[in-house]
């Protein structure tokens, strides 16, 4: 099949805040604080192995292994990756509490008059975690309650978490869920269920390291105007 | 805090408009016998909505539910059901209507298996379900509106995950053609927009969080990778491609499972996708088989292709997203795409008579004119919520127009309609005369009579056309109003008969799948045998044979299917998995999976016979609303004459093709004693009264119908005789198993 990967991304699509993207972006942290970070869950024990440089810092890197790689050309929104990623996460199907976002975007893309969704242009966001190597979600979290487990990956501690929501927000593109029934947040990590179950490989589980840093398209250059505010439509009467 | 449920989410609200109750109905007692989707509908519309009722009366209701499937994860569960009174077909009896869309999986993901509209409101209202809140609201500000402006509205309110299912200006005129749509262009017929449209319902709208609770969720994983590995087929469940690939060992120009090389989504953004050469055990791919817009549209579509799209949870994409700049110039509307008639309302049910020139090329391909014309028209009657009563609105334009019908009726105001510009290669006319048959002004615009439907429009106090239902261009297969729905072409009697049993078309898929999947007749007949008891069950194409018991055994394990999986939630489109694309497993599909999703989803064990006997018990629960409802030859209400007044196909199939004989090879024509015959044999089948077609006191009880069996007693409309189910059923049970050895159910 002739590859469309012009437009392939990571994460919401939505230009990177963290624009140093790469397998070395790290942090610059004493060993007393690594130390902390490894009893508070938030790195791995492995962190506290890491080589010490000459001033005394530590260069650790909390990259994760994997990152899902999409191309929303080929997303059909058939949401089975939302239905998937709950059924194997948390024994249920709930869309709305999944890591990956289709639902949401499907009709009118990332915000009305986007020029997207299935009224527009038949494109729409496929949101999935970045996968950062700061990880605002964590650092934000009041309860300490999203892990970092051994391949980097961040995730959320449902006997820590209270749900307050705080990761949503510091999250830049709100990936994090808090469910409406059990009242706890919920993150990707990195499972590609997803993956396995898209119709169309628009999902790939790649390694972190290859990921293609291109952004994708978050809504139409030039939109077209929105039904309820043009005048010619079929049914208001206008042409016919 | 209540029990988990597993599948249902247990509750139904109530939503009551002349009074403004809203109440949650517990939908435990129901399950088991009633599943829930259309048994549910259909189950409430028999206890609460009187015989006799009139579709536009306040006690009519509207019913939407879905089943324990439904957004479950199990593939092809995004479809729900609503049931209310026909609008358009003699005696308004109950009707299915049945949508795909979002609408079921929101539904179920509020925490809802239904939905119960009854009564009227006094001014235009939309009903709001956001997860546990039920509520009435005001819909003025889009009374009169379109129903892609209306979601848009709806959506911008209350948020962009929400699902607007909302009538268009037809509903709100209570013409009885009238359809709900959501997603866009997912529509529920049979009137059911007239019916919102009389209770002032413009739309129901629906958010949804909360999870489907599953029981096993890995075994639901499980079953879905290994049907969507091997099991499934493309659209219609074709498992052949429609040319010669090299890994195929069959092909078949008909299939819809369409992709190959060279053929792209080339409207794609960044770039065109190729369709390539998907093949089983390529879960990655499923999504790419079927191409529908080329396949409906014809080859100039490629270049409009964005993708294809469908349903909630399928993945199968059978839905064409495409994209025309004259379309957009003269609607509005940039998307567009369908998957049924509204991609070929023109080209499939109008060229033929209408004979337009530039609609093919020499070679007898459709052309771009056709694609505008076929797209021009969907965009036009989706956001007027018009339907079309499976393609009959478009055959009825045709017709009256090419037979002068229309000229005569519409005196000065034929011109106006444009049909010169038609003949004249522009298609724009199309929208002012759907447009003017939404209005359902008949007074002064007589072309809307056309939005009654044939029941109405031919009757000699219309435009005295009767004679309509026995010309074979008709399509028209029931004296009552519907057309056929894949009918004589499609293995003879047994299609002939799945046809007569509703009170609309049939929307049966079980049988057209199998004809359409694209294995060779010899094969077909080997899997027939073990199947449905004999090869005999089915016939070559326009080379049939007489009635026989297996036929028989046929037509029946085709309406229980298909209400069985209006019931569960699941597409009939493509489910039942009766041949599967691997030639790894003999091209055999799995018939137990329905039940073993059932047990996954539920954690209650049950067999596809378990369920085919619900099916057939929701099947005769409509049978006796329609008995109970139905009126005989002198207009007395209460008749179980079915075979006489109900059931009664219509006449072309049996005088078409003047100068061949029934059962000869080159004709579907039908033989009147056989089809008698072969009602018989059916009615035998359901264990109904062999010469009535009606259900009997025995069958009734044995399925649990016991209050049915009272209520038609005291109408006087109850015989004896029939059987129970045990007794005349076939065992399907594990029937294709030795072919399922990668099933994980049966590993477990």
């Amino acid at each position: 099949m002739k590859e469309n990967t012009a437009l392939e991304h990571v994460g919401s699509g939505a230009d990177r805040l963290d624009t140093f993207f790469t397998r070395r972006g790290f942090v610059k942290v004493s060993s007393a604080f690594v130390a902390s970070m490894v009893a508070l869950g938030l790195l791995p024990d492995s962190a506290a192995a890491a080589p010490t440089s000459s001033k005394g810092k530590v260069d650790y890197y909390a990259t994760p292994s994997h990152v899902l790689k999409v191309n929303r050309a080929r997303c059909t929104g058939c949401q089975r990756c939302e239905m998937s990623c709950t059924l194997k996460n948390d024994g249920v199907s709930q869309p709305a509490a999944a890591r990956i976002h289709v639902n949401d975007g499907f009709y009118y893309g990332s915000e009305l008059g986007s020029g997207d969704g299935i009224y527009y242009s038949m494109e729409w966001m496929v949101r999935t975690c970045h996968m950062c190597t700061t990880a605002l979600c964590q650092t934000s979290c009041p309860q300490a309650a999203i892990l970092t487990d051994d391949n980097g990956v961040r995730s959320v501690d449902p006997d820590k978490c209270v749900g307050c929501g705080t990761c949503v927000a510091a999250c830049p593109w709100h990936m994090p869920v808090v469910n409406t029934v059990t009242k706890k947040s919920t993150k990707c990590i990195a499972c590609g269920r997803c993956a396995d179950q898209c119709p169309n490989g628009a999902l790939e589980l790649v390694k972190w390291e290859n990921v293609n840093h291109s952004s994708g398209p978050t809504r139409q250059a030039n939109p077209e105007q929105l039904v309820t505010e043009k005048q010619d439509f079929i049914a208001g009467g206008k042409i016919a | 805090m209540a029990e988990t449920t597993y599948g249902w989410a247990g509750q139904i609200a109530r939503v009551n408009l002349s009074t403004g109750d809203i109440t949650e109905v517990d939908d435990t007692d129901m399950q088991k016998d009633y599943i829930g989707g259309m048994g549910f509908a259909n189950k409430i519309m028999y206890d609460e909505v009187p015989a006799g009722t009139d579709w536009m009366d306040e006690e009519n209701k509207a019913v939407l539910a879905v089943g324990p499937l439904t957004g479950s994860g199990v593939p092809l569960g995004g479809r729900s059901t609503w049931a209310t009174l026909s609008t358009y077909t003699k005696d308004h009896l109950v009707v299915d209507c049945h949508c795909g869309g979002q609408l079921g999986a929101k539904l179920k993901f509020s925490g809802h298996d239904g939905l119960i509209i009854e009564g009227k409101a006094d001014s235009p209202v939309y009903i709001l379900i956001d997860d546990d809140k039920v509520s009435i609201e005001d819909a003025s500000a889009v009374w009169g509106k379109g129903t892609r402006e209306t979601t848009e509205a709806l959506c911008k309110k209350h948020g962009l995950d929400c699902c607007v299912a909302a009538i268009g200006p037809a509903g709100e005129n209570l013409l009885p053609y009238a359809c709900v749509i959501n997603t866009r262009s997912h529509s529920a017929g049979a009137g059911l927009g007239a019916v919102l449209g009389s209770k002032k319902v413009k739309a129901v709208v629906v958010r949804g969080t909360k999870p489907v609770n599953v029981k096993n969720p890995q075994m639901v994983a499980d079953l879905s990778d290994y049907m969507i590995a091997q099991v499934l087929g493309s659209n219609n469940n074709h498992v052949v491609p429609s040319t010669q690939q090299s890994w195929a060992e069959y092909y078949d120009k008909g299939s819809r499972w369409t992709s190959k090389k060279g053929l792209y989504w080339a409207a794609a953004e960044g770039g065109p996708i190729e369709t390539g050469e998907p093949k089983p055990f390529e879960p990655n791919t499923m999504g790419y088989r079927c191409m529908k817009s080329t396949k409906d549209l014809g080859p100039e579509a490629e270049k409009y292709t964005v993708k294809m799209a469908g349903c909630h949870g399928c993945p199968v994409r059978c839905y064409a997203q495409v994209k025309h700049p004259v379309v957009l110039e003269k609607t509005g509307y940039e998307s567009m795409g369908n998957t049924c008639v509204p991609n070929f309302p023109f080209s499939a049910y109008m060229q033929g008579m209408m004979k337009v020139p530039g609609t093919t090329d020499e070679s007898g391909k459709l052309t771009e004119q056709s694609v505008v014309y076929n797209l021009l028209i969907q965009a036009t009657v989706d956001d007027l919520g018009l339907w079309c009563n499976y393609a009959q609105l478009y055959r009825d334009i045709a017709h009256t127009y090419v037979d002068g019908i229309l000229e005569r009726e519409l005196g000065d105001q034929f011109p106006e309609y444009g049909f010169d510009k038609i003949m004249a290669g522009d298609a724009t006319p199309f929208i002012k005369i759907l447009s003017d048959i939404a209005s359902n002004d008949t007074d002064n615009k007589p072309i809307a009579w056309l939005g009654h439907g044939p029941f109405v429009w031919c009757d000699k106090d219309h435009w005295n056309d009767m004679e309509w239902f026995d010309d074979k261009r008709s399509c028209l297969i029931n004296y009552r109003g519907w057309p056929v729905h894949h009918a004589i072409e499609c293995f003879s009697q047994v299609g002939g008969l799945y046809n007569m049993w509703f009170n609309r078309d049939d929307m049966i898929h079980s049988a057209v799948n199998f004809q359409g999947c694209g294995l060779p007749i010899e094969l077909k007949k080997d899997m027939a045998k073990e199947v449905w008891g004999s090869a005999d069950a089915v016939d070559p194409d326009k080379n049939y044979t007489p009635m026989n018991e297996a036929k028989a055994e046929f037509a029946w394990w085709c309406l229980v299917t298909d209400v069985l999986h209006d019931s569960l939630t699941l597409c009939n489109w493509v489910w039942p998995m009766t041949m599967a694309p691997a030639k790894e497993r003999s091209y055999r599909g799995d018939l137990d999976l329905e039940a073993q999703f059932y047990t996954a989803v539920t954690g209650i064990e049950v067999t596809i016979d378990d369920l085919y006997k619900a099916g057939e018990r929701i099947m005769t629960l409509q049978r006796c609303n329609t008995v109970r409802g139905m009126t005989d030859k002198d207009g007395k209400k209460g008749c179980n004459d079915m075979r006489g007044v109900h059931d009664v196909i219509t006449e072309w199939p049996f005088s078409k093709d003047p100068d061949i004989a029934p059962f000869t090879p080159g004709t579907d024509k039908m033989e009147h004693k056989d089809f008698k015959k072969a009602l018989t044999m059916l009615y035998k089948r359901f264990g109904y009264d062999e010469k009535l077609g009606c259900p009997t006191k025995e069958c009734l009880e044995d399925l649990g119908l016991t209050d049915q069996a009272k209520d038609l007693e005291k109408l006087g409309l109850l015989t004896e005789g029939g059987a129970k189910y045990e007794d005349r059923t076939r065992k399907y049970d594990h029937i294709l198993e030795k072919y399922c050895g990668d099933n994980p159910a049966l590993n477990a």
